[in-house]
């Protein structure tokens, strides 16, 4: 979304709906619910990788907006500040169930001794045959320290100092952990290209 | 430099770049050429994934419950709405034709948006195209937004290309009685609610059509 | 006449060869998931029915049926979430496209079902429900304790005995029937879809039926409890069922084009509105 000024009625603008949702409107809630919920539901979505624990967490985002909306002054875009507040209840989420938001040891899985060499690698470069549909699949089966780090920075469009910030991690992790996830995407989008490729 | 010194300090150039031996290698060694090749492709197609999923209609029931109970939003009162002397919304009717059109807009936007998102998912590293801009006017943009959506009916699923067209002229046609009706009789609530009802059938039309749920 | 009858075994035999030949080029494949509570469950399909109903125990089967080697089921399954989707695997007619789904889930599952051309039906569920047919008919009955959600573009809907949750049903040329549904929200909403009611409205929730050219129908029993208003703005109202007369209307009643009143303890609001269709409120 741009930083244009957003219209949700013709003379109301997403700045005028924030203030009369600060008055407690009921219409201008759910006009703010309506033009963001797809964004903060596929953010909970892609992270957890359960649409009921999704939902729940959707939900939650937008009550704390609303209990907080008083306090947004304007200083970032409220599509920002929403963003963050939604990571951080999915984070904080992940952190109760006691789930590893980001391995803080450099190897989940054994690393390779030596570079891999395809044979005929010309021929299996991805360009131009990944999907939507099987890239989404791809990201849900990514172990969940993967899958958070990839959907913060590739898909939602956070920096390495931020996400490092938010996880509690340093720089250093964060861009190892997004090159394991985008190496691990790598081997299943092969795989499901390869299994396509041997049913015809 | 081997490809397995390469490879361990990718992480950490792959997206500033590196020092002249580490570019060197890249340029000479297909190999790492084509990993970074295909984990840059990844990276572009994830931006274009586009939040398609909508939460079910239970988490916006939820979320209204809650901000009743704790006294966030004004108390609604959905029954007996009728029994409350009619006034003029504090919008409007042009605001109440508005609000239900945005539920329009906004899937005609998703929908041009889309349409572009597929014609650029195959092309590597392109960016997406930007959404349609407001410039159109409102029933511009509906009238070219109908025809894409069943041009892509008609692309996706020819066999189902007349159901849509049949009844997106009913809708049209309850928007175009509505409308006027609305005109006609301003503070007249159920006419504004026949309005938003249209407007609610016509933005379910366009999202079944445009959803990429279907196989 | 030997040879015209003749002629005519030789077309039986041939249709049914065809009919045989059509039969065995159909698979079938069964998935069995094991699932926890409030499993969700989505099934995506073009060309097919789709019929879910509750499993015994914690498991969801799905039975389905292919009728080419053409389209092949992807089947997911993470956690708690299963989901099941036809994949057409080149261009394909709607006969070779077909997949015919039946599936048993855990009654408190969320169901998420959508096809372009064929029925779908749901029954015996206690989970929320969602139903999209873009050209299909929706038959949903005996669900209970649950948001449900329809969606269809010309399909019919049928729904009968349900109850104790809400309901939203959206159709845009699709007529809709009800028998026994009540809930502490229903809405209906069709452009020219005829919308019929039989039942008493449950004696506490909130009904709105609504649509554009249709017509809407309502039979209730004598005992039931209902605030009721009915408007048609072009069209006519009718009304065959004893009503005390509300003191205070949003709106003047006109003769024929609009009435209000109440039924005993006036326990559900009801409210009729049709834009140029005729209502109708008879008693049962």
């Amino acid at each position: 979304m741009t930083q244009a000024k957003k219209t949700l009625v013709p003379g109301l603008s997403e700045a005028e709906a924030i203030d009369r949702a600060k008055r407690g409107d009921a219409e201008s809630f759910e006009a703010l619910y309506g033009l963001h919920k797809r964004r903060v539901y596929s953010l909970c979505l892609r992270m957890t990788g359960n649409t009921a624990e999704a939902e729940d967490l959707t939900q939650e985002a937008f009550l704390q907006l609303y209990r907080k909306i008083a306090t947004f002054r304007g200083e970032s875009a409220f599509s920002t500040w929403l963003h963050r507040l939604a990571v951080n209840v999915v984070l904080m989420h992940l952190r109760k169930k006691g789930l590893p938001e980001v391995s803080l040891e450099e190897s989940m899985e054994p690393q390779e001794d030596g570079p891999k060499k395809d044979i005929g690698a010309r021929d299996n470069v991805l360009a131009g045959s990944i999907d939507r549909v099987n890239l989404e699949r791809a990201i849900e089966s990514l172990p969940p320290g993967y899958r958070i780090i990839f959907v913060l920075h590739d898909i939602e469009g956070y920096e390495h100092n931020e996400i490092a910030e938010m996880m509690g991690c340093s720089i250093g992790n964060s861009k190892s952990q997004l090159h394991k996830a985008r190496m691990k995407l790598r081997d299943l989008l092969k795989m499901t290209r390869a299994e396509k490729a041997s049913r015809q | 430099m081997t490809c397995a010194e390469f490879q361990k300090v990718l992480p950490y150039i792959i997206e500033t770049g590196g020092i002249a031996e580490q570019e060197e290698h890249l340029r000479t060694c297909s190999t790492c050429s084509d990993l970074v090749a295909d984990l840059k492709y990844i990276a572009e197609c994830a931006k274009l994934l586009v939040p398609m999923v909508e939460p079910s209609p239970r988490v916006w029931n939820e979320i209204s419950k809650s901000l009743e109970q704790e006294g966030l939003v004004r108390k609604a009162t959905p029954r007996g709405r009728l029994l409350e002397p009619t006034h003029a919304s504090r919008w409007g009717p042009a605001a109440w034709i508005g609000s239900a059109a945005i539920l329009l807009l906004i899937l005609g936007g998703l929908f041009i948006h889309r349409a572009h998102s597929n014609r650029t998912e195959d092309a590597s590293l392109t960016p997406a195209a930007q959404p349609a801009r407001s410039g159109l006017s409102f029933q511009g943009m509906n009238d070219s937004a109908d025809q894409q959506v069943l041009e892509q009916v008609q692309t996706n699923t020819p066999s189902l290309h007349d159901t849509y067209q049949t009844n997106l002229q009913r809708v049209n046609s309850y928007i175009a009685d509505a409308s006027k009706s609305v005109e006609q009789n301003p503070d007249d609530a159920d006419a504004q609610q026949h309005l938003r009802d249209a407007y609610e059938q016509k933005a379910m039309l366009y999202d079944m059509a445009t959803t990429r749920s279907l196989p | 006449m030997t040879f015209r009858r003749n002629a005519t075994k030789l077309v039986v035999l041939a249709f049914a060869g065809m009919a045989f030949l059509t039969a065995s080029a159909q698979t079938r494949k069964e998935f069995r998931y094991t699932v926890g509570p409030k499993a969700a469950v989505v099934v995506v399909n073009r060309f097919g029915p789709i019929t879910v109903r509750p499993s015994s125990n914690n498991q969801v089967i799905a039975t389905a049926t292919l009728h080419s080697n053409k389209v092949e089921v992807d089947e997911t399954h993470n956690g708690n979430r299963v989901e099941l989707r036809s994949h057409l695997l080149q261009n394909v007619n709607p006969q070779e496209g077909q997949i015919d789904y039946d599936v048993q889930v855990p009654a408190d599952a969320m169901v998420n079902v959508r096809t372009a051309t064929g029925s779908l039906s749901a029954q015996g569920l206690q989970g929320d429900v969602v139903l999209v047919a873009d050209a299909g008919t929706v038959d949903a009955r005996n669900l209970s304790n649950a948001s449900v959600h329809i969606k269809t573009l010309n399909g019919p809907i049928t729904l009968a005995n349900i109850s104790n949750g809400q309901l939203d049903v959206t159709s845009v040329g699709g007529d809709v029937n009800m028998n026994g549904v009540t809930g502490s929200r229903v809405n209906v909403n069709t452009a020219s879809g005829k919308i019929v009611y039989v039942g008493d409205f449950g004696g506490d929730g909130d009904y709105t039926l609504s649509n554009h050219s249709g017509d809407i129908d309502v039979t209730l029993p004598q005992n039931a409890s209902v605030d009721i208003t009915a408007r048609s703005v072009t069209g006519s109202v009718q009304n065959d069922f004893p009503l005390s007369q509300k003191s205070h209307t949003s709106f003047a009643p006109t003769q024929g084009r609009s009435f209000a009143g109440t039924s005993n303890s006036a326990g559900s609001s009801v409210q009729l509105r049709s834009f140029s269709g005729k209502i109708r409120l008879k008693k049962q």
